[in-house]
Order: C-alpha cells, then sequence, then structure tokens
C-alpha cells in the first residue's frame, strides 16, 4: 500500500508537471500566449524527483524500512497553432523511469519501470487580450483528456505492480483551468488554476486534483532588449500548490492517500536564438501534508529545451 | 571689412539657422539620410516577449512583398521593407500583426511616387508590381497641409517623382475603396 501510495504520488506529480508547463515559459507555469513559442515549439525536458523522507500529516516521521521513490520523466510536447492567435492543441507524452525501494528482513527490495506513459492532449484557447504598449494581458482556458494510452498492467517477478507504479492510469480524465499572463516590460506574472477529474479504472481511482500556480519572471539580460532577435536569460521565481483527494478502491476510499502541498521553483532560462531555448527549475517543497502515511518529496529539478520546429 | 558688411552676413546667418532648425528642413534632410527607401513602420502594442515575437515574424514573412523586417521591441515598433518594385499592402501588414498575436496602431509609410489629381483629389500614384508580374497603380489620396502645400509648390512639372514619409490615416471618407482605406498626411518631403 505504502509504496503505491509513493509511486502514485510520482504519477500525480509528473502528470500534472506534463499539464502544467505544457506551453511555458514561465518553467512551471503555463503562460496565457498561445503565439511563438506557445504555438509551435516541440518541447522536452528530464525531471527527476527524489523521495526518501516519510511524513504523517505535516510531520516527519521515522522511516524504519529506509522506503525510497525516484522517478524521472522525459514529457514530450508538441504544440500545434490551429487558430492563429486563437485556439492551440497540445499533443503531450511523457517517457517515464520509476522505482522504488525498501528494506525488507534486511534485504533491500527494489521494482522499477521504464516506458511511454499516457498521452494527453490539451486545447488552449485565449479569451481576452489587451495590448498597450510595451505590455499585454491575456486570458486563457487551458483544457484536455488524458488518454490511458500507457501501460496499465505491467508485472515484475513478484507479481503485478501497483497501479501507481504503472506507467498509465488505465482512466480517461478530464482537466482544465484559466491562465491569466500579464506582461510590462522586463517583469511577467502568470497564474494558472487547474482542476483534473480523475475517473475510475479496474475498480481504481485516483483522487481528483486542484492545482494553482503563481510565477514571476524577470528578463536580466539584455537590460534594454532592442531588435529582435537576440540572445536573453530570465529568472524566474514560482510557487506551485497543488491539492489532491483520497483515493478509491472499489468505491472505497484509501487512507494513505492525498495531499497538499506548497513548492518554491527558482529557475532560469536562456534564449539562444529565435528558436531555440534551454531552460533549468529547482523545486524545493515549503509545506507538504500527507494524510496517513506517505514520502514526501525532497526536491526535483528540471531541465529542458524547446525548439520551433512549424 | 566695412561695419554694414558684418550685419549682412549676421542677417544670412540667422536666416540660415532658422532654415536649418526647421522642422520641413529637418524633416527633409532626414528623408535624404534614410536613403528615400519605401518602407513601413507599425506600432505594435503588447510586443513584450522575444519568445513570442517568432509568431509576428512568421506571419510577416508570409507577405509576399515584405523583403525585410525589422522588430524592435524596445520601440515596439515593426519596420518592413518591400522587394524591389512591390509594394507592401498595409491592411496585410495589420492582419499579419493580429494573427501573429499583437495589436497593430500607428501607421508610418516611406513612399515614391508621382503627386497626381485623382478625383479632384491631391494623390501619390505609385507604379508596383503585383504578385502575378504585372504594374498595377497605387494611389494613395493626400491630405491637405503645409506640407502638402509646400510640395505641390516643389514639383516643377508634372510626372515628377516625390518621396514621402507621414502616417498613413485610415479614413474611408477621403481614400480609395477600391484600394485601401488609407490617407497619407505628409510629414516630410522630397523632390526627386
Amino acid at each position: 500500500m505504502q509504496r503505491r501510495l509513493i509511486t502514485k504520488f510520482t504519477t500525480t506529480i509528473l502528470f500534472s508537471t506534463v499539464v502544467a508547463v505544457a506551453q511555458g515559459p514561465p518553467i512551471n507555469t503555463n503562460t496565457a500566449f498561445v503565439t511563438g513559442l506557445n504555438g509551435s515549439a516541440i518541447r522536452t525536458f528530464g525531471k527527476a524527483i527524489q523521495k526518501t523522507t516519510l511524513f504523517s500529516g505535516a510531520r516527519v516521521v521515522s522511516n524504519d524500512s529506509d522506503r525510497a521513490a525516484s522517478a524521472f520523466a522525459f514529457p514530450v510536447m508538441i504544440p500545434y497553432e490551429v487558430i492563429p492567435n486563437k485556439l492551440v492543441v497540445i499533443a503531450a507524452v511523457p517517457y517515464l523511469s520509476k522505482e522504488m525501494e525498501l528494506t525488507k528482513n534486511g534485504n533491500r527490495v527494489s521494482r522499477d519501470i521504464s516506458g511511454w506513459g499516457d498521452l494527453k492532449l490539451l486545447g488552449k484557447y485565449q479569451l481576452y487580450q489587451r495590448d498597450t504598449k510595451r505590455a499585454t494581458l491575456r486570458i486563457t482556458f487551458l483544457g484536455g483528456i488524458k488518454l490511458p494510452t500507457g501501460k496499465d498492467g505491467a508485472s515484475d517477478d513478484r507479481g503485478p505492480l501497483p497501479r501507481p507504479l504503472q506507467l498509465g492510469s488505465g482512466s480517461v480524465d478530464v482537466l482544465g483551468g484559466p491562465i491569466i499572463t500579464y506582461v510590462k516590460n522586463r517583469i511577467g506574472l502568470n497564474a494558472e488554476v487547474s482542476y483534473r477529474k480523475n475517473t475510475q479504472a479496474k475498480g481504481y481511482q485516483f483522487g481528483d486534483v486542484w492545482s494553482a500556480n503563481l510565477a514571476m519572471g524577470y528578463r536580466i539580460y539584455p537590460r534594454v532588449y532592442k531588435t529582435y532577435p537576440s540572445p536573453y536569460s530570465s529568472v524566474f521565481v514560482e510557487l506551485l500548490s497543488e491539492f489532491s483527494g483520497k483515493d478509491r478502491k472499489g468505491g472505497i476510499e484509501q487512507e494513505h492517500t492525498g495531499k497538499q502541498i506548497l513548492v518554491l521553483s527558482p529557475g532560469v532560462q536562456f534564449v539562444l536564438s529565435r528558436t531555440f531555448l534551454l531552460e533549468t527549475s529547482l523545486q524545493v517543497p515549503l509545506y507538504q501534508y500527507y494524510n496517513g502515511e506517505q514520502l514526501g518529496v525532497d526536491y526535483a529539478y528540471t531541465f529542458g529545451l524547446r525548439w520551433l520546429i512549424f | 571689412m566695412k561695419p554694414q558688411n558684418h550685419g549682412t552676413w549676421l542677417a544670412t546667418a540667422v536666416i540660415l539657422a532658422a532654415l536649418l532648425i526647421s522642422p520641413s528642413f529637418l524633416a527633409a534632410q532626414t528623408a535624404g539620410k534614410n536613403e528615400l527607401k519605401p518602407k513601413v513602420t507599425v506600432q505594435v502594442d503588447g510586443l513584450t516577449c522575444p519568445f513570442c515575437a517568432y509568431g509576428l515574424e512568421k506571419r510577416i514573412k508570409e507577405i509576399p512583398a515584405v523583403q525585410e523586417s525589422i522588430i524592435s521591441l524596445e520601440d515596439g515598433i515593426v519596420e518592413l521593407i518591400p522587394r524591389a518594385g512591390q509594394h507592401i499592402d498595409i491592411d496585410e501588414v495589420k492582419a499579419a500583426v493580429i494573427a501573429g498575436g499583437f495589436t497593430p496602431r500607428g501607421v508610418q509609410v516611406a513612399l515614391a511616387g508621382q503627386l497626381i489629381e485623382w478625383n479632384g483629389l491631391p494623390a501619390l500614384s505609385i507604379d508596383a508590381t503585383n504578385g502575378d508580374g504585372q504594374t498595377v497603380e497605387m494611389i494613395y489620396v493626400l491630405k491637405e497641409n503645409k506640407e502638402l502645400q509646400r510640395l505641390k509648390a516643389a514639383v516643377k512639372s508634372s510626372g515628377q517623382e516625390v518621396f514621402i514619409t507621414g502616417k498613413a490615416a485610415e479614413s474611408p471618407p477621403l481614400g480609395h475603396p477600391e484600394h485601401h482605406p488609407y490617407t497619407v498626411i505628409i510629414e516630410t518631403f522630397q523632390v526627386l
């Protein structure tokens, strides 16, 4: 059970990450822009998550069996501008590598899996745009569906892997929420709220997820951006929060599931040319609350690129 | 040298200085320094982020008559240089800016052509090549102002080429619905 919770947590984080960064910049929070790099650039990045601390509620408790979990995700996202400056559709699928370990009867037990996860099809529609000189305010709605394309019945020599360790959830889930972006001169502010409704598959239903992200970006170089294109770099500070409800198995709420988490994420982005950028961010939890006992996040980091192809 | 000669020199210097700093003289000089190249300059609002300027650049490059574009984020303007002998359609530019994700505002033009009278209105006639390689006549009505009066006075013969810069104002009553709705308010000129 515990391991399932751990990997479920990882899966949730990974999924929400793919959604949250489908369009960037900024690095982890969505932007309301639907053009430029947000309308036609393939994006991928690597994300690593390490979890070794056991929580009960908001308290750290003794991790007697030395439980640990780690996950690496390499989502690939391809947006396509369907209606200029209005509607972008995005296909996103992550390549996942997950592992969990614990010590049992003096032996270290490890279970792992790698492969493609569930495919997400998202639509981003611009609702409002108000431009003035060197400033803009935009509001967008991002919504979509997650299809069960990832393997959800994998097993190893110990038997079937727990559901949360599977590459796919097996369920068809929907999500949506607004994004607001305000940019003036060198400063950009982005905020988004989203809700994901998870459905049941093979008797198991992950808890629904609310998330709210806030990001502030500041162009550090050059101080004055004269003629496009020229290289530039920005720093970001983001606050990422997530509230997950309890999972249900056979319609019954599972005790060690569900959480609240608030993460601080500083990051930096280098735009090297008109079609290519590199970015990296660190994610440090500021607050974590877990129902029952669950492994919490020690840290996570991302390193990625975006490359314009259309 | 006699004292009255000093007075004459001084008066000449004052007149020359006054001429040199007069707006129209400065403007004409500026036009000369810009090598008299036709161009369209659009003020683009919302142009804040280089990462989304790519969409604007992509749309502008789709306009066949555009040879070169210069996007200035600091000034919030886009300068478009036409291909030799071609004419950039302002409406096409505005549509490209909107499709690129931004809001077009004021448009400045630099045009070379002949001063004519069109339906009783002063106008600039421009011979340009369209997409099919045919020569077409583009006409811009010119709004009455002091610079236009000065231009008229400066043109010695019909058919003389002139180069003007100014604001392209959308004013359908004065413009040419069959071509475009823009009237040019001359700011600087040069007779070629």
